[in-house]
């Protein structure tokens, strides 16, 4: 359908309706088939981490009704201090789910919840794809929608986060981000207030399902901004702002987790600046209009510039005072991409939030990445309204995708629209038979359109543009469009070996190739949760590090201390102290937090790097934070700075809990041979091969479950020895009697045997 | 076969036993008495303290300690309930059924165990290493507690090692453990020191006097005597989490006919106390309900509250005495309202009596913090057993619509009555500029 483009005659401004239907649909048939990779290859399962968490909700939304499901307090998560889940999640990829659940139960359709969450991302992908036809459309023309369209179908940096399972906020909001544009951009250009409450609802819906909402909350604003500066000031952009502001403000305080955010954060006085900014400009328009006096325009223009800053000095003051909610750290770390990782390490452990490498830029994109500048460059030629809006998104998206890796989302969309315009001027130019006069009757029909200020720019770029020689001979054209079409068809070739190849994993079930070809499935995951399960008191507690936390409260079904929701640092720091620590630390806090059974993710046997003894320096640094005095960075690190795991870790390290509990009977399982971690590549200490070594003892915990590859390691936390002994004196004391049969302590005797009878009670 | 045929009949003779004791036993933890009886001892050395034990309805059960049959466990049950362990005078194996390890799962599974040491001090390995595991470091073989200040002069003129101990000051206050202050206790034998085990207890002490020490060895002035003073303990207990009793006592020969018929002797009254504890006939309650619900309903144990409702906690107490449970009556039992820390420490007061136990209640208002909270009543006292009942319940936040309305707020009339102001205002508003704007130029403001 790439090439339908091409048959579409380029003076032609509309294609004929029923060939775009079926092109549309098509577009969003392949948009939905090439998301279904993982379901083919594995099967209908939630990926990843949040999307369990998700499924879990609309699990609860769907068995409740939804007021429950707004006033849920989960006391399953974050033991022992719970979770006002209901108000502090976005509801609306749930609602979503629930809606369509419930939907096609009406029409009596029996659905299994899980399998409308699998295909929720897919379905919204193709809703994407058309209201990206749509905004192009807007933009250029019809061809260019189309091929915008098909771009976004298939592009990988929007697959990343939509593919069959990966059921997060980000499945729907990049459809409800494109269509607030798309209405956005409608209310301006008609100046209408029915269009702009309808951006405004749209808005509304975005709010209720990502966080990312922000991001529109301050580019519309930017828009506004700069129309003013530009001079293009009209009654469109106050009505169509105004509506959508007020409007949509009001709307998404009714989401609980947003409240009083719009009128109170830092992140949204852009918007309300904005606002007031535009009744001083509507105001003075007016007052112009009415009393065209120089020098009153003067004063108006002073006002207006001392009042701006009388609100800035208010936005600032009430900062101070506390009013206003200075700005998050994860906002500074937009700008400071090295602030994170100083003040916030948790936001830093995080991979999706580390900058992105230039390569990710072209893995994603693909070819659109050189064809979006020329796209923003073919923007400011024609320079209408909603084309610098287009420009602004272009600059923003770019910025925010550089800093974290997870912003390539946002970035994809405008990457593909922008690529789309320059494609499709490329096929205009060369697939239109007429004569260079049309081209330049091409322009001067541009220049008609374009208002006042602009033309003279217009008139540089027209002078430019027209000077082409050769350019008519059939040949160029067939080279140019033959290469094009080769890029084409290699980016639809990159897009779905990368589709399949990189974001089609589930990461709940790996899978790895066996020598002979063939495909091996790991799930050890699964395995392990499915005991803890079966095997576990309902109300056990589990502790583990926070990344597996929505896995286990949505596979397990088990109370958890901390998960991926990371509301509180200070509880997850609590974990990072129980794993850094030595057991007698640790067992303590156990204690204190019920805490029945330990999970640990290893991969030392099988060489799954994503394992907790590389995320332990995290867990270090997080407890570190908190607890300076106690848990200490550089003393896991080897006097020559170097993290290791073999003879040569330092003492801290292996006598920590985290250590102990990955490594406890490793080399047992390679008999006489080396014991080898294959993630880190050192040979771990063992009592065969190194006759200093002593065997990894526990003594506060034992194990419980090991999966398979050792992946998953479960470990029951030992309850308070009943005749009031600590743990390693009984654990001795039951080693003892193991090892020798009756291994008798000679009595004390002599002046040191006195001296240990000294140690009697008062 | 003849041989088989009286096992089983001994055994269901026994089983019938069993089943009679247990419905008039004055042991809560059951009648079932093994005596694992050392042949240098003799039974009518110390008939008063068994026919005592058997006046309580104790079945007893005298084995020696190399009786092939001896087993603590049958078919992974306990085959006794309480075991009386005395010691041989010589270095010999108790058997491998009175390791250590079989002593302490004993007591695991809920046995209560009473050891009485040899007069000579002499302590098995196995004894010593299971006194160990309680924090109970026994003395050296033929060492003799000595003081030269209290001492029979009748049985021990040169020696002192009969010594005269005083239930006034020597005997530590353990609950139901009644002596006649004015009587004596009589003893002979060894000392033991104890360590820091918390579960531990004291229960009849040396005087400051006395000390532990080998008689065959010249006692150096540089040397320290083992244990000396009040730090040498002859009879200590300790009670395991699971409730399970175990005692020591240095000597047997505490508990003899001889002991016991000694003139102004308090002995038999001790030993009797002892047994009853470590028996489980007296220091015996129990938790019998809990409940908690919310003031104002009858729903008992919801698992989920409000922040700052009105919570009621009822918690019902029985204390064994003698042959049936009655009330426990105590000013000092406490709950603690617990997320973490505890947010409440209440103490609970008796409301009344509830069939045979004391009902306790509170009633508090939930912290204005919601999360996993825990119901914790925590009552241990020495001598008694413990009560640790553990209750998580959630509170959670204030839903949607349990907020006061805006117009039960006082405080707000004069926002409610800012909205109202401007709405009308507006309505006029409009009116005036529906009806009195000019006739011409209308096209500005209005879109």
């Amino acid at each position: 359908m790439i090439v339908l483009p091409l048959s579409i005659p380029p003076s032609a401004g509309q294609t004929l309706p029923l060939l775009r239907t079926v092109i549309l649909l098509t577009i969003a048939g392949a948009a939905i088939s090439s998301r279904l990779f993982s379901v083919a290859r594995f099967e209908s399962i939630i990926h990843e981490f949040d999307p369990w968490f998700n499924f879990r909700a609309t699990k609860y939304l769907v068995s409740h009704d939804f007021y429950s499901f707004l006033d849920w307090f989960d006391d399953r998560t974050w033991y022992p201090l719970g979770r006002v889940t209901g108000g502090t999640l976005y509801p609306g990829l749930m609602v979503t789910s629930a809606l369509i659940y419930h939907s096609l139960k009406a029409l009596t359709l029996p659905v299994d919840i899980r399998n409308v969450c699998v295909m929720l991302a897919p379905v919204f992908s193709g809703l994407t794809a058309y209201v990206t036809y749509l905004f192009t459309t807007e933009l250029k023309s019809d061809s260019a929608g189309l091929l915008a369209a098909a771009f976004i179908g298939i592009a990988p940096g929007y697959i990343s986060r939509s593919v069959a399972g990966s059921y997060d906020n980000e499945a729907i909001a990049i459809f409800l981000l494109m269509l607030t544009f798309y209405l956005w951009i409608k209310a301006l250009k008609l100046g209408s207030s029915f269009w702009g409450a309808l951006t405004a609802l749209f808005y509304f819906y975005m709010v209720a399902a990502w966080g990312g909402y922000v991001f529109i909350t301050n580019i519309i604003p930017l828009h506004a901004l700069v129309l003013i500066v530009m001079g293009r000031y009209s009654n469109r952009l106050y009505v169509a702002y105004s509506s959508w502001y007020s409007l949509g403000t009001l709307a998404s305080m009714q989401i609980p987790f947003v409240g009083f955010l719009p009128i109170r954060s830092s992140e949204h006085m852009g918007a309300l600046g904005v606002f007031g900014l535009l009744q001083l400009v509507g105001f003075s328009q007016y007052v112009r209009a009415r009393l065209p006096s120089r020098q009153f325009k003067v004063l108006v223009t002073v006002a207006t510039v001392g009042l701006l800053a009388l609100g800035a000095f208010a936005v600032v003051g009430l900062t101070f005072a506390g009013v206003i909610a200075p700005w998050t750290g994860r906002f500074y770390s937009l700008w400071d991409t090295g602030y994170a990782k100083i003040h916030i390490p948790i936001i830093a452990s995080v991979s999706e939030h580390q900058p992105t490498a230039w390569p990710s830029f072209f893995f994603d994109t693909h070819m659109l990445i050189w064809l979006f500048p020329a796209g923003v460059y073919l923007l400011f030629q024609q320079l209408r309204d909603e084309h610098v809006f287009v420009i602004i998104y272009a600059i923003l998206g770019s910025y925010f995708a550089g800093v974290m890796v997870r912003l390539m989302l946002t970035l994809t969309p405008v990457v593909c629209i922008c690529g789309a315009v320059a494609l499709s001027t490329i096929f205009d130019q060369y697939t239109n038979l007429a004569t260079p006069e049309s081209t330049r009757e091409d322009s001067q029909d541009v220049k008609d359109t374009k208002e006042e200020p602009s033309s003279s720019l217009l008139n540089i770029n027209a002078l430019t543009r027209t000077p082409v020689i050769g350019i008519f001979s059939p040949w160029s054209r067939v080279v140019v469009m033959g290469s094009f079409l080769v890029y084409l068809y290699m980016f639809v070739q990159h897009c779905t070996w990368v589709t399949s190849n990189a974001y089609s994993s589930p990461s709940v079930v790996l899978a790895s190739q066996l020598p002979d070809g063939s495909t091996h499935i790991i799930d050890d995951f699964r395995e392990a949760y499915y005991w803890l399960r079966k095997n576990t008191p309902e109300d056990a507690k589990i502790m583990s590090w926070w990344d597996y936390g929505y896995q286990i409260g949505g596979m397990a079904d088990r109370t958890t201390l901390v998960d991926n929701n990371t509301w509180n640092n200070t509880h997850i720091a609590t974990v990072g102290k129980a794993m850094s620590s030595r057991e007698e630390v640790s067992y303590p806090i156990l204690r204190k937090h019920d805490v029945d059974y330990i999970l640990v993710i290893f991969g030392g046997l099988i060489g799954y790097s994503g394992d907790d003894m590389n995320k332990f320096l995290w867990m270090v640094r997080i407890a570190e934070g908190i607890w300076p005095d106690e848990v200490q960075e550089r003393n896991f690190f080897t006097p020559r700075g170097e993290y290791r795991v073999d003879e040569q870790a330092t003492p801290t390290m292996r006598n920590s809990m985290m250590y102990k509990m990955s490594y406890y009977r490793f080399p047992d399982l390679f008999g006489r041979q080396e014991a080898r971690d294959r993630v880190r590549n050192q040979r771990i200490p063992s009592p065969v091969t190194d006759s200093s070594a002593a065997p990894i003892q526990l003594n506060t915990v034992q194990e419980a479950f090991t999966s398979e590859n050792w992946i998953v390691r479960i470990y029951k936390v030992k309850d308070l020895d009943i005749f009031g002994r600590d743990h390693a004196a009984a654990m001795a004391f039951e080693e003892g009697k193991k090892k020798g049969g009756r291994t008798i302590r000679a009595p004390p005797s002599g002046g040191h045997a006195k001296g240990k009878a000294r140690v009697l009670r008062v | 076969m003849a041989h088989f045929g009286r096992r089983i009949m001994q055994l269901f003779s026994l089983a019938l036993v069993a089943l009679v004791s247990v419905a008039t036993a004055l042991s809560t933890s059951g009648s079932k008495l093994l005596v694992v009886l050392d042949p240098s001892i003799k039974k009518q050395d110390y008939s008063i303290f068994f026919d005592d034990l058997k006046g309580r309805d104790f079945d007893l059960d005298f084995r020696a300690a190399n009786d092939p049959n001896l087993s603590l466990v049958s078919f992974g049950e306990r085959a006794y309930d309480q075991v009386i362990l005395t010691l041989p005078p010589t270095q010999k194996a108790l058997g491998p059924n009175l390791l250590a390890k079989p002593l302490l799962e004993f007591m695991t599974s809920g046995g209560n165990i009473l050891v009485l040491l040899n007069p000579t001090g002499h302590a098995l390995g196995s004894v010593r290493e299971f006194a160990r595991e309680l924090g109970i470091h026994l003395p050296f073989r033929d060492t003799k507690l000595v003081d030269h200040f209290h001492y029979d002069a009748a049985t021990s003129p040169e020696l002192h090692d009969t010594v005269i101990l005083d239930p006034a000051t020597d005997l530590v206050a353990v609950p139901h453990l009644e002596v006649d202050s004015t009587k004596k206790i009589l003893y002979s034998g060894s000392g033991f020191a104890l360590d820091n085990n918390h579960l531990l207890f004291p229960i009849l002490r040396a005087s400051d006097t006395a000390y532990v020490y080998d008689p065959a060895e010249e006692l150096l002035e540089s040397d320290a005597p083992f244990v000396s003073g009040t730090q040498a303990y002859v009879v200590a207990g300790i009670q395991a989490r699971n409730n399970a009793r175990a005692v020591i006592i240095a000597s047997s020969s505490m508990l003899s006919d001889e002991a016991f018929n000694a003139a102004d002797s308090a002995n038999r009254e001790l030993a009797a106390g002892i047994t009853k504890w470590t028996f489980q006939e007296t220091g015996v309650i129990k938790l019998k309900s809990v409940a908690h619900k919310l003031a104002n309903t009858v729903e008992e144990n919801p698992q989920i509250y409000r922040v700052k409702q009105d919570i009621i906690y009822e918690a019902e107490i029985s204390e064994w005495i003698d042959d049936k449970w009655v009330p426990f009556v105590a000013d000092d039992v406490q709950l603690e309202f617990t997320m973490l820390d505890p947010y409440y420490r209440l103490n609970l007061t008796a409301v009344g009596v509830s069939g045979d136990s004391e009902v306790y209640a509170t009633t508090f208002k939930a912290p204005d913090q919601h999360g996993v909270f825990t119901f914790n009543l925590n009552y241990k006292r020495t001598g008694l057993s413990y009560i640790d009942d553990k209750r998580t319940v959630t509170l959670r936040h204030f839903g949607h619509n349990e907020f006061l309305r805006s117009f039960e707020i006082p405080n707000a009339y004069p926002y409610i009555t800012s909205l109202v102001v401007v709405v009308v205002a507006w309505m006029l508003f409009i009116v005036l500029w529906v009806f009195s704007g000019p006739e011409k130029a209308p096209e500005k403001k209005t879109q």
